[in-house]
Formats: structure tokens, C-alpha cells, sequence
């Protein structure tokens, strides 16, 4: 088991509110940033940000990526089955408007960022400190090294 | 000033540091936090090149000789600007205080802009303390320093209405800048002080100060990048985004100052060294030579050019300090005003 993997278990055995509620705004997060896993490779491949609003989770060619964000949306208890729409916000779960989807994608991809430029630089302090390894690999996209 | 290619940057390094960590100046009983905290800065600095690692001794108390020389002689700075952290309950004399930088300041004239700080906590006699400040050192700017230890209290924010007295007490002695420490949780102190959403809410309250958010609030770089769109006055402080991320993290460096120049914009990021954890000159270097790599990843991101760097290491700091740019360090007139109150992009979180 990795050292990640030690402290998401540990995490996983503690039912305290005030950790609740951080998991919960974590896995916010990781559904955000998992949105723009998700919809980035569809845009790469020729489709337009209209289009997405229309697209539900079933339309979407299985992937990692995809299989991770339906099982996050499902344990915040968003709205994650075949016929759900693909972008949902991440609170209340309603569908993203058209008008937002711009805004909506541009946020997903910040978040996304900003998540893996927290654990390049936690990585970085712990290989500093302790001589861990630098993996390329992160807690929030397991094995998908980021680009 | 630093010169490439024949353009000419002015330099403002505006978030530096002048310390004493030395094991003299720790507190009896609290030795392990005084000695925690400088060995986590210590390792930060192992996120820059090899050659600029200093060995632990050197980094506990650099003084003065290595300072001018790292920053000035060798570092292109042209002003810096001293951001306190005073750190008593942990160091005897305080860590890094506005007295010590003074004192250097006063020796080195025209090099150092010498900010304050204030901690609501202190009440009455911390006004007192900040009129006495301004007096005698006529400070322009201030650090806060919210997950800063007193007594039982682990840090505070700056929606507190203690914290409000003393926002409308520094507007009305003039001071213009807050600069508040919103970055990488340092062991000991707690994480949740370094939340962005208090800045949101003083930064509506006090349109006429403006609040500089040191390191974009990393690890919560998406929650500073909503607030700061919507707040004409919060600015980006990149200081550990330069010398954290540039020469260990490449690839993130290029996104994180992609989305900051989409959210943010040029006009109101600024350069800070962090120093003494990291030289200025590799970074002013590097940043300089910047680019984002070939890739489409980055396709999307707004580009950068001698302009953008020369707003964000030095015009845009310069004009939020009232600082006299040479004409030769200047950007032409078709290039923009730096740090426009009315920049902001306006969209709603």
C-alpha cells in the first residue's frame, strides 16, 4: 500500500463531522477536476463546448477517468446514472445552464490545476524532507501523469 | 535592473525576507517549533536549482553581507520590499520584525520599502503600536500573518471585527497595502487560516486598500482565482509560485501562471523572491526567458510577452508603492497602464 493510499485508509476509519465535511470538499473538487478529465479528450476530438451541455454520462466513451467521476458524483449523491448530464454542478447537482458552460469548464480546469500543483509541490517537500519518492503519479488522478 | 535581449525591467521584489533563526534567538520550551518551522522553509528551498541550496546553518541567519549581495549586487533587484513575520511565541526577538528591517533599511538608503504588520488580537495596544509604526517608519504596506500563534489562539481572520477596527484604523493612517499570507501550510500552524474567504469579504469592505495574497492562496489556487476575479483590489502575489514551482514543477509552473493570467490577468501579479528562501536572480532569470512549453495544453491560455514580465517584476508593484520607475524602464504608452482598479474580469463565482 502506498503512503497515499495509508493515509486516504486512515482517513476512511475516522467518522469525525469536521473530516466529513473536508472529504466532501474534496471529493467537490476532485469532481470538478474530474470534469475536466473528462471533457477535455471530447473538445481535443472535435467537439464544442454547446455540444457538451446536450451529453449525458452514458454518452461518453467509457474511460479511468470517467468510471472515477460517476463513482464521486455517486457518494456526494449527485446525479451520476447513463442518463445524467455530463456536467453537473458539483453542489446541488443541477445540469450546468449553456450560457455557464464557458465559466463551468474554465473552473474545472482551475481546479484541476490547482490540485496538481498542491501535490507536485507536496511531493516535491516530501522528497526534500524525507527523501520520498518523487512519483509523477498523484492522490487525485492515481497513475495519470499529469501534462 | 535586469537587461535581456535589450529590454530593460525594472526590478520590485515585492515579498522578501530578513530573519534570524539562529538557535540563540529560540524560545526556551518552544525550541522544536522554532527549529520545525525554519527546517520546513529550509526545505522549500530545495525546490530551487542545486546551486543556489544553501546548508541549514547559513539559512537560520543569513545577515546582512549575503542579503545585499544575493539581492542587489547579484539578485537585479532594484527595491525590496520587507514583509515582517514576527513568530514571538517561538523566537525571542521575533523571527523577521519590522525594527530589524528597519534598521537594515536605514543603513541602505532608497534600496528597501519597510512594511508593517498589526495583529487584531493585541486590541488597543496594537493600534497604539501601528500608529507608533507608521510614525516612525512611515509604512505604506503591512503583512498579516493570519495563522500566527498568541497564546491559546491558533490564528484568526480578517473577518473578525477585531481584524475590521484595525483595516479602517491602517486606511486612515494611510497605509495602502495588506499582503496576507494565504500559501502552503508551514508545520506547526493550523490550515485552515490560510482559507482565502476572508479576503473576499474585507477586499468588498475596504475598496480603497489593496490586498495582496501572497503565494495565490496555493494549495487553494482555484478558490483565490473566483475571489480574485471579482475583487478589483486583490491582487496575485507570486511569490513560491516562481520559486516553488518554475525549476522543480515546470509543467505545473506553466499551468498555474496560465490560469492566473486568465483569472488574475498581467496587470495585477507580482513578483516576490521569497528570499532568504530562494535567490532572485535565478528567478527573475528564468522568468524572463519564460515561456509555456509547446504544447496544446497550453494553447488556451493568454500569452505572455516582455510587456507582461516587465508589469508583473516590477511595474505593478512600483505603482501600488508609489515608486518612480526610470523612463528607459517604462512600457510605451500603447502598452497599458499596470494594475488598473477597473481590471477585474467580473464574472460571478
Amino acid at each position: 500500500m502506498t503512503q497515499a493510499a495509508q493515509v486516504l485508509a486512515a482517513l476512511d476509519t475516522v467518522r469525525d463531522p469536521e473530516l466529513d465535511e473536508l472529504r466532501a470538499l474534496f471529493l467537490r473538487k476532485a469532481v470538478l477536476a474530474g470534469a475536466d478529465l473528462v471533457c477535455r479528450p471530447l473538445l481535443s476530438a472535435g467537439r464544442s463546448v454547446a455540444d457538451l451541455a446536450d451529453l449525458t454520462l452514458g454518452d461518453v466513451p467509457p474511460s479511468e477517468e470517467l468510471t472515477r467521476l460517476r463513482a464521486r458524483r455517486a457518494e456526494l449523491g449527485l446525479p451520476s446514472g447513463d442518463e445524467s448530464p455530463l456536467l453537473v454542478d458539483a453542489v446541488t447537482g443541477e445540469p450546468i445552464a449553456r450560457d455557464d458552460l464557458t465559466l463551468h469548464l474554465g473552473k474545472a480546469r482551475l481546479t484541476r490545476v490547482g490540485v496538481e500543483a498542491n501535490t507536485g509541490i507536496c511531493r516535491g517537500l516530501l522528497h526534500e524532507r524525507y527523501g520520498a519518492s518523487p512519483s509523477r503519479d498523484t492522490l487525485v488522478h492515481h497513475g495519470k501523469e499529469a501534462r | 535592473m535586469y537587461e535581456k535581449n535589450g529590454d530593460k525591467y525594472f526590478i520590485v521584489d515585492s515579498h522578501m525576507h530578513y530573519w534570524d533563526a539562529s538557535p540563540g534567538n529560540w524560545v526556551p520550551g518552544h525550541e522544536n517549533y522554532a527549529k520545525g518551522w525554519i527546517e520546513c522553509f529550509h526545505a522549500y528551498q530545495g525546490l530551487g536549482p542545486a546551486e543556489t541550496h544553501w546548508p541549514i546553518e547559513k539559512f537560520m541567519d543569513y545577515g546582512e553581507e549575503a542579503l545585499m549581495r544575493d539581492v542587489f549586487d547579484e539578485g537585479y533587484v532594484d527595491i525590496a520590499v520587507f514583509q515582517p513575520t514576527y513568530l514571538k511565541e517561538w523566537y525571542k526577538t521575533g523571527f523577521n520584525t519590522t525594527e530589524r528591517n528597519a534598521a537594515l533599511a536605514a543603513k541602505h538608503p532608497g534600496k528597501f520599502v519597510v512594511n508593517g504588520r498589526w495583529d487584531p488580537r493585541e486590541g488597543d495596544a496594537g493600534i497604539a503600536q501601528l500608529e507608533a509604526d507608521v510614525e516612525r517608519y512611515g509604512i505604506k504596506g503591512v503583512k498579516m500573518y493570519t495563522a500566527e500563534w498568541r497564546g491559546d489562539s491558533r490564528g484568526w481572520t480578517l473577518k473578525d471585527p477585531e481584524a475590521y477596527r484595525f483595516l479602517a484604523k491602517s486606511q486612515e493612517l494611510g497605509i495602502k497595502n495588506i499582503h496576507i499570507h494565504k500559501g502552503p501550510t508551514i508545520w506547526p500552524l493550523d490550515k485552515d487560516a490560510f482559507d482565502v474567504a476572508d479576503v473576499d469579504h474585507a477586499a468588498t469592505d475596504f475598496p480603497e486598500l489593496n490586498f495582496i495574497v501572497e503565494h495565490v492562496g496555493l494549495p487553494r489556487i482555484e478558490d483565490f482565482c473566483f475571489m480574485a476575479t471579482q475583487e478589483p483590489n486583490v491582487y496575485a502575489g507570486l511569490s513560491v509560485v516562481i520559486g516553488g514551482l518554475m525549476h522543480a514543477r515546470p509543467r505545473f509552473f506553466a499551468k498555474v501562471m496560465g490560469e492566473l493570467l486568465f483569472w488574475v490577468g498581467e496587470d495585477k501579479m507580482t513578483f516576490g523572491s521569497d528570499y532568504g528562501i530562494w535567490e532572485p536572480k535565478w528567478q527573475i532569470e528564468g522568468f524572463v526567458d519564460w515561456d509555456y512549453p509547446d504544447d496544446e495544453v497550453y494553447s488556451d491560455y493568454p500569452r505572455i510577452n516582455v510587456a507582461s514580465k516587465k508589469k508583473i517584476l516590477g511595474l505593478n508593484a512600483a505603482k501600488l508603492y508609489g515608486i518612480e520607475v526610470p523612463a528607459e524602464c517604462q512600457l510605451p504608452a500603447e502598452a497599458g497602464e499596470p494594475a488598473a482598479q477597473d481590471a477585474a474580469v467580473g464574472v460571478s463565482a
